[in-house]
């Protein structure tokens, strides 16, 4: 079977290359063909008017020689023949003579014209007969009279040898046709090679897009030009530029709520251990009334932990898509009051005194029960921070912008610590914060409401001296 | 049978399994941090331990390299990662189980360690009851009692999960293995018979809907 060869597909610019070329080709032809014509019809004319003026001469003289001799009564027509043909010759003209149609005299060889052209030449009186002919010597230009008047019956034929004429411009026209190959070829070659340098950036874009396509977003087009095509070029490597970075973020979001929902799997696994361990023992155990009491408590407080768990990510999960809070002046004593009331229990099983500021200005714009939660949250670690007989301390201030604080002189944190705070699911040591019940949310969803009200959440800390948060509100 | 050291820092789950080792005659000594695990270990000399990898002060890993290579170790952790795992594997544990897992589960794989290091139990005595788990041999009040295979494998799956319930499913697969196409009520006629050679109709329990237990209190 053969293998049929897939059509040639041609570019644009080879199409236009070769149109361009095509065009001017056939303008170059045209123009060199018509200055070629017209040059050799001028030249012909002009040749051959000087050769039938140089005729016209003759016939004038020879028929004042030929009236002479007749009235001379001479029989020297013959010779006057041969010294015209003779004095012609010298002038490269040859001269045929006929009398009453008969050849009296020629300066050619017989077989010169063949017999039906010879007739044309003999002419009537009056007339003037020429014609070019090729004859086996050459082509020749015929130029046929007949004398005036009287002399009517003597017909002289003048011919001149066109042959130098026809060679010289077969010639012109041979180099005008190796001279217009040349410059086809040359222009051919500068034709291919600037649109070629002119359409090469555009498989550079053309590549670089593709492969954008495909999903490579660190491609670009390496165009350093100017023009048009360094400006589409720069065009697409600014649109890659921004597709490139908006995937990187997109990615980097999924990344990271990807890692938040394993690390939710993955603090729920330990209290569902608890819960289906201990179902499961229940029924196939016998406990005692006190054994099975303590079971149940088991599973309920780690039923419990595992809801506030993924309460807590919900929370977070929201804060972190819904739009803007709805902002209304919240009332600052009534407020940190509430914290305070909040936060008592755990304060009173710790043994640790919560001690409450001045509200040093009256409203701040925000959501009630999110600053609370922010709050409440911020006391809670500062309690757990803390070892009995210590202090916390929550309190406002209103320097240069608004701001809450509570300090704690508890545990204190590194600098690594520091540095990861407000990563969801990050504490500092693991299985402390779960035996205490966080489980590493509590200070990303601090900063998450933080960031909903406009305002700023701190740390300041030093391992064994304590903590400082403090949240500063934006200048309202 | 064997002192099982559990170190792990979740109170409900420490219980539960300490609970389940006692139940299976275990005794279990109670870690809740690394450092507790380790001032244990040196002190008590336990024949296994169960490691939580996420454990304070001293984490799973490093309690295990602390062990050194004698001491058969199984981690019981919530990192399920495959690089978790396979870095406790190449820590030289025995095991490695995820959770949440089911206690059955873990007994089995707890007797399966004690079992290739040799600390299994080899003998078990209750009351007139002799059992050579060695050479499958048992001997109530001084006669020996004629079992079948079956019936022993039964008796000795009961013995190893006491005081737990086992499904009719369970029972079959440990006494028949698993590619027994049979009914389970072949368990059932066993159990029966079981009852009888060896007088434990009270002990062999019926449990509602699940199973049977072999309810012995601990000793």
């Amino acid at each position: 079977m053969k293998q049929k060869t897939p059509p040639v597909k041609l570019q644009f610019w080879q199409k236009a290359c070769a149109v361009l070329w095509g065009a001017f080709l056939v303008c170059l032809a045209m123009v060199c063909g018509a200055v070629y014509f017209w040059g050799k019809e001028q030249s012909y004319e002009s040749e051959l008017s000087a050769h039938l003026n140089d005729q016209a001469a003759m016939i004038q003289q020879l028929a004042k020689d030929v009236s002479a001799l007749e009235s001379r009564g001479s029989n020297a027509l013959p010779a006057l023949w041969r010294v015209y043909g003779r004095q012609y010759e010298a002038h490269h003209a040859a001269l045929e003579i006929y009398e009453n149609g008969q050849q009296a005299y020629s300066g050619l060889s017989e077989a010169c014209i063949p017999q039906a052209q010879r007739q044309e030449l003999l002419v009537q009186p009056g007339q003037r007969m020429r014609l070019v002919y090729a004859t086996p010597a050459g082509r020749r230009l015929f130029i046929a009279a007949a004398l005036p008047e009287s002399l009517g019956q003597i017909v002289v034929v003048y011919s001149a040898d066109m042959e130098p004429f026809y060679r010289q411009w077969e010639q012109i026209l041979q180099l005008l046709c190796l001279a217009g190959g040349m410059a086809a070829v040359v222009y051919a070659a500068v034709l291919y090679a600037l649109l070629r340098w002119m359409y090469q950036p555009l498989e550079k874009v053309t590549s670089a897009a593709r492969a954008l396509g495909c999903g490579q977003f660190s491609a670009r087009a390496a165009v350093n030009r100017k023009d048009e095509f360094g400006e589409l070029a720069s065009a697409l490597n600014g649109m890659a530029d921004t597709v490139q970075s908006q995937m990187g973020q997109l990615q980097a979001v999924a990344d990271q709520r990807q890692r938040l929902l394993e690390n939710m799997a993955h603090e729920l696994r330990t209290p569902l251990a608890a819960v289906s361990g201990w179902a499961e023992t229940m029924r196939g155990v016998h406990l005692s009334p006190e054994e099975q009491a303590e079971a149940l408590d088991s599973i309920l407080l780690e039923s419990r932990r595992a809801a506030e768990l993924s309460r807590r990510m919900l929370e977070l999960s929201v804060l972190q898509h819904d739009a803007a809070i709805e902002k209304k002046p919240v009332a600052v004593p009534q407020l940190l009051q509430h914290v305070q009331t909040a936060m008592l229990p755990l304060a009173k099983n710790r043994g640790v005194a919560l001690q409450l500021g001045e509200a040093a200005f009256e409203t701040v714009p925000g959501d009630g029960a999110l600053l609370e939660s922010l709050l409440g949250n911020l006391c809670e670690n500062a309690i757990k921070a803390s070892s009995p007989g210590g202090v916390v301390q929550l309190g406002c201030e209103k320097r240069d912008k608004k701001c809450f604080w509570v300090r704690d002189y508890g545990r204190g944190m590194s600098r690594e610590t520091l540095e990861n705070l407000g990563q969801p699911f990050y504490r500092e040591d693991k299985a402390r914060s779960r035996r205490e019940g966080g489980a590493g949310l509590g200070v990303a969803l601090c900063f998450e409401i933080a960031r909903q009200h406009g305002a700023r959440l701190q740390y300041f800390s030093r391992p064994g001296e304590g903590t400082l948060a403090m949240v500063e509100f934006e200048k309202a | 049978m064997a002192r099982i050291l559990v170190a792990e820092d979740e109170q409900s789950l420490n219980r539960l399994i300490c609970k389940n080792l006692e139940l299976v005659g275990h005794r279990p000594l109670s870690a809740q941090d690394g450092r507790e695990a380790l001032r244990l270990a040196q002190k008590e000399k336990p024949d296994l331990a169960l490691l939580d990898v996420m454990l304070p002060e001293v984490d799973g890993f490093a309690v295990k390299q602390a062990l050194g290579e004698e001491m058969p170790v199984i981690f019981v952790t919530a990192k399920i990662s495959l690089s978790d795992k396979l870095k406790g594997l190449n820590l030289g544990a025995e095991d490695y189980i995820t959770k949440p897992f089911e206690m059955l589960e873990l007994l089995a794989r707890i007797q399966t360690v004690l079992r290739r290091v040799g600390k299994n139990a080899k003998r078990f005595c209750w009351r007139g009851l002799q059992v050579d788990l060695a050479s499958h041999t048992v001997v109530l009040n001084g006669a020996p009692v004629d079992l079948t295979p079956q019936e022993y494998s039964l008796l000795e799956t009961l013995l190893l999960n006491r005081n737990i319930a086992l499904s009719r499913e369970r029972l079959l697969e440990s006494a028949w293995g698993y590619d027994y196409m049979g009914e389970t009520r072949t368990v059932d006629n066993h159990i029966l018979r079981l009852r009888k050679k060896l007088g434990l109709e009270k002990e062999i329990q019926t449990v509602y809907k699940l199973g049977y237990r072999l309810a012995l209190p601990e000793e």
